[in-house]
């Protein structure tokens, strides 16, 4: 689950599709531009062209207008932000300062094992 | 303003450190978490409150601001001492600005930064979640009965492989698991994560989460606050956990088991929140939790009574301060006060005015403020800017000067008492020396023209109102005194103490010239001169007395002509004179006495005209003794 993370414009094209879905990029360039010409729409194809390439959308082109879907629900692409935004924070990234406020590193598998042992050893001694 | 706030900060930082430092000591003995958790969170809230009430711990000596610089004359005291006081002060408050504003930006930086990621957290929180399965909900809700929770929180479940968590941010509390630990944990595993978070919203933790945030905002430089909150999550985490235990009555090693599967889920991809949730494994005490769960005898709940002392101990404590006390020396200053009173420098009620001052208890003074109070915010400064203030206000009651005038005039006046009372207090802590006693008299001197000009000041004033002099006049007649005032100061500077005094010259001619006329044996002049010199300590109308004394053997027939001629005629009889000789003394006389009559007359209409004021309403400041006083020697 490791997804770069949308600028905002793309982001926009996501809601909407989102929202509803397959949809064609003549649709997706109304709502995004309401009362533009068609110099928008150049744009509208290179975001979903930029998204295609991301794997975010996916294109049917079995019609003769394509139709555009996102291969990734909201919640999923919102996760994967979570957890790199708490990534980045104990990556180390930040000030020493900062990451210090989040007291945060992660459990190292032998510590875990230790964990596991005293729990059985307790358990033995218990039965 | 800012000292009180120096002071306030310094004595939180006191207080809150060794709150922490006991809480460390009862941590340390594993069976007090619940007193640790509390000791901590009360060293983090003492950073917040202001102290309601000081204790003095550390007398302040006031020997250790005495700087004594080995200059060589008053001049060169005053202008070195004068211009390392100025240097050292403004540095010390450059110093203490920078450090104010770099701690602004960090806390501003500090909160602006947390603030955005909370947010972010909150939105990806709440896009990245569904509301949990209906059966997970009514295990929740079973569970809320058994913690006797009157809310129940909302609970979701999470797309994002982050720690179970309780997320408050005002409103509902809401926990938060990752979904795919629903699917990857057992339903009893999972009723004891839940269970464990329940524990910490029943505690009220979601609460700490707040204080510790503010408090780190508000003091993110101070290494205590940062330990506090740390040591606070561990011990948060154990009371939690026996809290569980308490309640559920279950297996310990169930419970243990399920806080083991969701460590091991976690550290598959373990990404954290940010400060304001509450953690199923934060703080990296897992093993003590750990051997606390499983062990025999697990944690009980404090005691009624340890409680109640604790919370006892926070009422007593969260509003306490502690000042650095000042002593100064009462007995010796009371000394030099009544030898002041008995040489009629001051009144009684001035000295009692000024034992009370001193005796008052001098909570909020401490090394730093101490410096600044002399340069500005002493009683007797303030009590002058106060005069000035409603002299002003009288002005403009009167129609004599706009508002804008008078606020302008002010400005000025406050700034000149100011910068006045910064350069006596750098003498005062020149006087330190070895040279004590004569430049005191020189500021004794200042003192007295100081009061002298503010008298006339006062008085043309009152000429002003009474339509006698205009304005401008007055202006011009208060800027030509003041010039005078500087330009003797200067004199006197520059001569040294030696030569101050013009009259000594004086006197000694009169003594050559008594002794060349045969009047006085040299001896005799030296021990006049002598006798002179020790009366004439600093005050002018005696100085003025005293050169009459010099001029002939016998005051008062000196004065009187009429006594002057019969001695003069005797002298001749005796034949100790030529009538030449009596005749040239008796116009030399004439002459003398005439030079005299002027001066008396100018000297007479001066006083009437700057009258110095009565003693009892002289101001503090303008009593001439009260700096050396102040200096307790």
């Amino acid at each position: 689950m490791d997804h770069p993370q949308l600028a905002n414009a793309e982001l926009a094209v996501m809601e909407l599709l989102w929202s509803q879905q397959p949809r064609t990029a003549r649709e997706l360039r109304e709502q995004l531009y309401t009362g533009a010409d068609k110099a928008q729409h150049g744009t509208v194809q290179r975001l979903l062209q930029r998204l295609e390439n991301k794997g975010f959308v996916t294109r049917d082109r079995n019609l003769p207008v394509h139709m555009f879907a996102a291969t990734l629900s909201r919640e999923a692409y919102a996760g994967s932000q979570l957890e790199s935004l708490a990534d980045k924070l104990t990556g180390g990234s930040l000030t020493p300062l900062l990451t210090h406020l989040l007291d945060a590193r992660k459990i190292p598998r032998n510590e875990i094992a230790q964990l596991r042992e005293l729990l059985d050893q307790s358990r033995e001694e218990n039965s | 303003m800012i000292e009180t706030l120096t002071q306030i900060i310094a004595s939180n930082l006191l207080v809150s450190a060794t709150i922490a430092a006991v809480a460390w000591l009862i941590q340390s003995r594993q069976r007090h978490a619940a007193l640790a958790h509390m000791l901590w969170t009360i060293a983090l809230i003492k950073l917040l409150t202001p102290p309601l009430f000081t204790l003095p711990v550390v007398p302040f000596s006031t020997t250790n601001l005495a700087s004594t610089t080995q200059a060589d004359g008053p001049t060169a005291l005053v202008s070195t001492e004068a211009l390392a006081q100025v240097t050292a002060s403004s540095w010390q408050l450059d110093m203490l600005s920078i450090a104010g504003l770099a701690w602004l930006i960090g806390s501003v930086g500090f909160l602006f930064w947390s603030l955005l990621r909370v947010t972010r957290f909150q939105r990806l929180l709440q896009s990245s979640s569904t509301a949990a399965t209906p059966a997970l909900a009514a295990e929740l809700a079973a569970l809320c009965d058994r913690f006797q929770l009157a809310r129940t929180p909302t609970l979701r479940l999470t797309n994002a492989r982050i720690t179970p968590l309780v997320w408050w941010l005002g409103k509902r509390p809401h926990i938060y698991l990752p979904a795919a630990m629903t699917d990857e944990l057992k339903h009893e595993e999972l009723r004891w994560i839940l269970a464990h978070e329940l524990g910490h919203i029943s505690r009220g933790d979601h609460y700490v989460r707040w204080i510790e945030w503010l408090a780190c905002v508000a003091f993110w430089w101070n290494p205590v606050a940062w330990w506090a909150r740390r040591n606070l999550r561990q011990n948060e985490e154990i009371c939690c956990d026996a809290l569980v235990l308490r309640t559920l009555q279950g297996s310990r090693h169930s419970y243990a088991n399920s806080l083991l599967q969701a460590v091991e889920f976690l550290t598959e991809q373990g990404p954290r929140p940010p400060a304001m949730a509450s953690e199923i494994n934060s703080g990296g005490f897992l093993k003590r939790r750990f051997e606390m769960i499983v062990s025999k005898t697990p944690l009980q709940a404090s005691s009624r009574w340890l409680r109640l002392t604790a919370v006892a101990f926070a009422a007593w404590l969260l509003p306490l301060g502690v000042a650095y006390a000042q002593n100064p020396d009462v007995r010796a200053v009371a000394e030099r006060l009544e030898r002041a009173v008995k040489a009629g420098e001051m009144s009684k009620d001035q000295m009692d005015a000024v034992l009370r001052m001193l005796k008052q208890p001098q909570g909020r003074a401490n090394k730093d403020n101490k410096v600044k109070k002399r340069r500005d915010a002493s009683p007797d400064v303030q009590k002058m800017i106060d005069d000035t203030r409603r002299r002003v206000r009288e002005l403009v009651e009167a129609g004599e000067m706009t508002r804008a005038e008078a606020g302008e005039a002010m400005e000025k006046r406050i700034a000149a008492i100011k910068k006045r009372a910064g350069s006596a207090a750098s003498k005062q802590r020149g006087d330190k020396g070895t040279k004590k006693s004569k430049r005191r008299g020189a500021g004794d001197a200042m003192e007295k023209m100081k009061a002298e000009h503010e008298a006339l000041y006062r008085e043309l004033i009152e000429m002003v109102k009474a339509g006698k002099l205009s304005r401008e006049d007055m202006q011009r007649k208060v800027e030509a005194h003041r010039r005078g005032i500087g330009e003797k100061m200067r004199g006197a500077e520059k001569k040294g103490d030696k030569k101050a005094d013009p009259s000594k010259d004086m006197v000694r001619q009169r003594l050559e010239r008594a002794v060349e006329s045969g009047d006085l044996t040299e001896e005799q002049a030296k021990q006049r001169y002598m006798e002179w010199e020790k009366r004439s300590g600093g005050a002018k109308a005696e100085a003025g007395s005293d050169k009459k004394s010099q001029r002939k053997r016998n005051t008062k027939d000196a004065i009187d002509p009429g006594a002057m001629r019969a001695r003069l005629g005797e002298a001749v009889e005796r034949g100790v004179m030529t009538k030449e000789q009596a005749k040239e003394r008796w116009e030399r006389f004439q002459k003398e006495m005439g030079q005299e009559k002027a001066g008396r007359k100018e000297k007479q209409e001066g006083k009437r005209r700057r009258r110095t004021p009565k003693r009892d309403d002289t101001p503090l400041s303008d009593v001439p003794l009260l700096g050396s006083l102040l200096r307790g020697n």
